[in-house]
Order: structure tokens, then C-alpha cells, then sequence
């Protein structure tokens, strides 16, 4: 008789085996992916993949910006537009 | 043994779906690098141009953006119209969802030396194949009512003028009206039928290599298992899961790059247990469609047209399960896993840059490239902050940008 500890078993293993593209990604997901484990039909079965979809949701829209942006999150254009305002840097005049 | 179609034949294979498209397709782009000491090609620079017929056709993929795959359909077709090579190529079952007034338009922009192949293969064994099809892509078609595959069949058998649900079926499938269609635009005498006999897998390629002049046994079948149809508990569960992400009002964009090519072929790797249900399809709509075929024998027969095959096995053929589903589907658990490592796994391939210009991407992919974007650029770029540094310093960093792309 398979129970749902059987069933994150099985989705560990499944995440285990992706490549390690973004890791940090993949733990987040797998871990909504268990925490949705509630029964072994079709129904609870779909329920696991679309916490994924919610998971993935979530960390993109909860990812704050950056309070104090690096000169490497910013695109040219951002670059020259913040060069161009009138500003007051922290850093000496050289 | 099939006759070879003349020289400088553009041979256009429309499918229909569920025909052994693929497995002409994959076999063609295989072998290309040998097609043309044999003086073939193979058209379209892709195993599929699925989205060049699709325009071709008047339609889109839900990731296309509008005009795309006309592009796509206009540089496909110079390169058939303009070939030197004895036999041209082009394959592509959405050629076959075409009304009648775009296949005119399609045979006069492959040029006078087009003929049309069409493989058909019995109803009875398209049904449950086809089903499932369309609940892979379930938020992408007319689907009213939510039907399983019981009701499905009930509406497309017994009541084929219903039109919300799954129209296109009978469009692809109404096999007699698909030749009759294309026989009109381009006369009965360029146009072949070759029937697919699911006992006899290998007599496809060899008709596509007598048609073609190739030697036969060069092309190579490629294992179909990556091919498969879904199982009845796979099946289930994607339904499951279509009517939590049509609820939730996620983006048909997001599905067709997620689900449909991400999590469901991810899904597709597994191997199911030899105990696993299939689809199974009721004896009723076994008789009830082979009736139907019985009716398109004799009106394709009517149209004159060459048939490679034994076109009576479109209306005596069985599918390969017969029988009721059970109402209770056990579930796998590596069913649950695979796929929603698969939803993890598409995830987390998405570019860390925007979607090129030719694509339509959802709110999702849109924000997760975005957010790869910038997480790549905070742990990779320039750490300096923008707001410590000079006017100076930073137009020094927008010049060192300039220069490297100037440079690449």
C-alpha cells in the first residue's frame, strides 16, 4: 500500500535527478512540490505540479528590486540615463 | 511498389495529424546529410516547420508573435519554389488544417511541381491518440464542457456538427473531405494517399522512399517511445491539472512553453509499467467509426486518386485497446514526480534574457526571465552600486559596454 510519504519520496527523487541549473530555483520548488502532498489520486496528483507553477510565481514576484542597484543589474541605457540625473554621489570627485 | 513521382516533384506531406507524421518527419531530418547524393532534400532547415505550416494554414502557436510564422511560411516556400534538386521535401501535418481557400494558396506558392501526400490511417486508431493530443494542449482549444474521453467520443461520433468541441477533428480526420479539398486545388492525379498500417510500421518510410526515389532502407525509423501517447493516468492527471491552471487564469503563452513542450515531454521519458492503463476505447465507437470509415473509402475512391496501402483498412481496423476505462484511475507515483519536476526543470532552463522578438511570451516566462536576468547580473556583474559612483565613472562603464559589444 503505497501513503504519501511513498509519493515525496518519489518527487525527490525525480527533482535529484535534474541538472543543476539553478539550484537555488529547484529547492524552492521541490519543496512547494511536498508541501502540497496531499493524497495519491489524479486530483492530488495535480495539485503537487501546480503548487510548481504557483512556487514559481511567487519567487518572481516576491524577488524585491534591488534597493541600491550595482552597476552590473543595469542595462546601458539604465546606466547612462542615471549618469545624465542630477545626482550626488557618496564617491570623492576625481 | 510504389512509383516514383517525377523529377523536380516538391512532394508536400500534409499529415494528417496522428498519421506517422513524425516518424516520416524524424526520419527525413535524420538522413538529411545523405538525401542529396540521392538528389533530395529535406525543406524547411527543421526536423518540423511546424510554425511555417501553421501559418500557411492561418493559424499560430500561442508563444508566436502575430506575423511570425508568415516569415517563416514565405522564406519556407521560396526554398521549395526556387530548389534544383530532382525531389523537394516538405512535411507538416498542420498543412492539413488549412480551409479551402488557403490551400490554393499554398500549392501556388510551393510552385506548378507541387504533389500532395497524404497518409491516412484508420479513425479507430486516431481517437484516443488524438484525444490526448488535445488535452495537451487543453487550454489552446474548444473544449467545451470539459469531457472525458467517453463524452468526447459520444460528441465527435454522434454528433459531428457540434462545433465546441474539438472542431477540428473531423476537419483533419473527415479523411474523404481532406482528399476531396486538396484533390480540387491540385488534381486528382498529383495527389497520393498512403495508408498507414500501425501492424506494418516500417511500410511508411518505405513508401516515402519509393515516392521519393531513395533507396529503401535508408531511412531510419527513430525509437518511438519518446512518441508515445499518454497513458489513462497521465492523462488523468494532466486534466486534473488543466482545469487548476484554467481556473487560476494562467496564460495559454505560459502552458504551450511550460507544459505542453516542457513538463508533458519531460513527462513522456518515463516508461510506464506494463500493468499501466491505456486509453481504452469502447467497442460502440470502434463500430461507430469504422461505419464512418466505410462512408470515406467510397468517396475517396470516387476521387480517382493513387493509393499506396490497403485503403479498406479504414473502415475494419482496431485500435490497439478496446474496451471501458475504469471510473477509478490509480495513479503512478512517478507520474506526479516527472511531471512536476518537469514543471521545475522548463522552469529553471528559461533564459536569463528577454524573449526574442519572434516570440510571444506569458506573464510567467516573462517575469522568470527577468528575474534570472537580474539574479545573473548581481551575482556576475559589476558590483559597484549606481549610487556611490561619480557621473564620470559611470559613463566610463556605459563606454566600456559600447566597446565590448562594438567588439563581439
Amino acid at each position: 500500500m503505497r501513503t504519501t510519504d511513498d509519493l515525496r519520496e518519489v518527487i525527490r527523487a525525480e527533482f535529484g535527478r535534474l541538472d543543476p541549473v539553478d539550484p537555488e530555483l529547484n529547492a524552492h520548488l521541490e519543496e512547494r512540490a511536498l508541501g502540497a502532498v496531499h493524497g495519491l489520486d489524479p486530483e492530488a496528483g495535480a495539485d503537487v505540479a501546480l503548487a510548481v507553477v504557483e512556487g514559481a510565481h511567487e519567487l518572481v514576484t516576491a524577488t524585491p528590486p534591488t534597493a541600491r542597484p550595482t552597476v552590473g543589474e543595469l542595462s546601458a541605457r539604465q546606466l547612462l540615463a542615471a549618469a545624465l540625473r542630477p545626482r550626488r554621489t557618496t564617491e570623492p570627485r576625481s | 511498389m510504389s512509383e516514383a513521382l517525377p523529377d523536380g516533384t516538391r512532394l508536400l506531406h500534409i499529415g494528417p495529424h496522428k498519421t506517422g507524421t513524425t516518424s516520416v518527419q524524424r526520419a527525413f531530418w535524420d538522413t538529411r546529410e545523405l538525401l542529396p547524393e540521392h538528389g533530395v532534400v529535406w525543406a524547411g532547415g527543421l526536423a518540423h516547420p511546424m510554425s511555417a505550416a501553421m501559418a500557411a494554414a492561418g493559424n499560430q502557436l500561442a508563444t508566436g508573435q502575430q506575423g511570425s510564422g508568415d516569415e517563416r511560411w514565405t522564406e519556407l516556400a521560396t526554398e521549395v519554389r526556387e530548389s534544383t534538386a530532382r525531389m523537394t521535401v516538405v512535411s507538416s501535418e498542420f498543412f492539413s488544417d488549412a480551409p479551402q481557400e488557403r490551400v490554393a494558396a499554398i500549392v501556388k506558392a510551393l510552385g506548378p511541381e507541387t504533389r500532395v501526400v497524404i497518409t491516412l490511417r484508420p479513425v479507430t486508431r486516431i481517437l484516443a491518440s488524438q484525444w490526448q493530443q488535445y488535452m495537451q494542449n487543453q487550454p489552446m482549444v474548444k473544449y467545451v464542457g470539459n469531457p472525458d474521453y467517453e463524452g468526447w467520443l459520444d460528441l465527435v461520433l454522434n454528433h459531428p456538427e457540434q462545433q465546441d468541441v474539438s472542431p477540428s477533428f473531423w476537419r483533419r480526420h473527415r479523411h474523404d473531405r481532406l482528399v476531396e479539398k486538396w484533390a480540387e486545388a491540385i488534381g486528382p492525379e498529383r495527389l497520393v494517399i498512403v495508408v498507414v498500417d500501425d501492424a506494418r510500421p516500417r511500410d511508411i518510410l518505405t513508401s516515402f522512399e519509393q515516392l521519393t526515389g531513395l533507396p529503401v532502407g535508408l531511412l531510419q525509423p527513430r525509437d518511438a517511445s519518446a512518441n508515445r501517447s499518454l497513458t489513462l493516468p497521465e492523462v488523468t492527471m494532466l486534466r486534473a491539472f488543466n482545469a487548476g491552471w484554467m481556473e487560476r487564469g494562467w496564460s495559454a503563452a505560459d502552458y504551450t512553453r511550460y507544459v505542453r513542450f516542457g513538463a508533458v515531454r519531460h513527462l513522456m521519458t518515463r516508461t510506464p509499467a506494463p500493468g499501466e492503463p491505456p486509453i481504452r476505447t469502447p467497442s460502440w465507437a470502434v463500430e461507430r467509426a469504422n461505419e464512418i470509415g466505410a462512408e470515406m473509402i467510397a468517396n475517396i475512391a470516387r476521387t480517382g486518386v493513387r493509393v499506396d496501402g490497403d485503403l479498406a483498412l479504414l473502415a475494419t481496423a482496431e485500435p490497439r485497446s478496446v474496451g471501458d476505462n475504469p471510473a477509478v484511475v490509480d495513479l503512478p507515483a512517478d507520474v506526479v514526480g516527472r511531471f512536476a519536476a518537469g514543471l521545475a526543470k522548463v522552469i529553471a532552463e528559461t533564459p536569463a534574457r528577454p524573449a526574442p522578438a519572434a516570440r510571444r511570451a506569458g506573464p510567467l516566462e516573462t517575469s522568470v526571465r527577468a528575474d534570472r536576468a537580474m539574479r545573473t547580473a548581481a551575482a556576475t556583474g559589476d558590483p559597484r552600486p549606481v549610487a556611490e559612483l561619480s557621473r564620470l565613472r559611470l559613463l566610463r562603464a556605459v563606454a566600456g559596454r559600447v566597446r565590448r559589444r562594438v567588439a563581439e
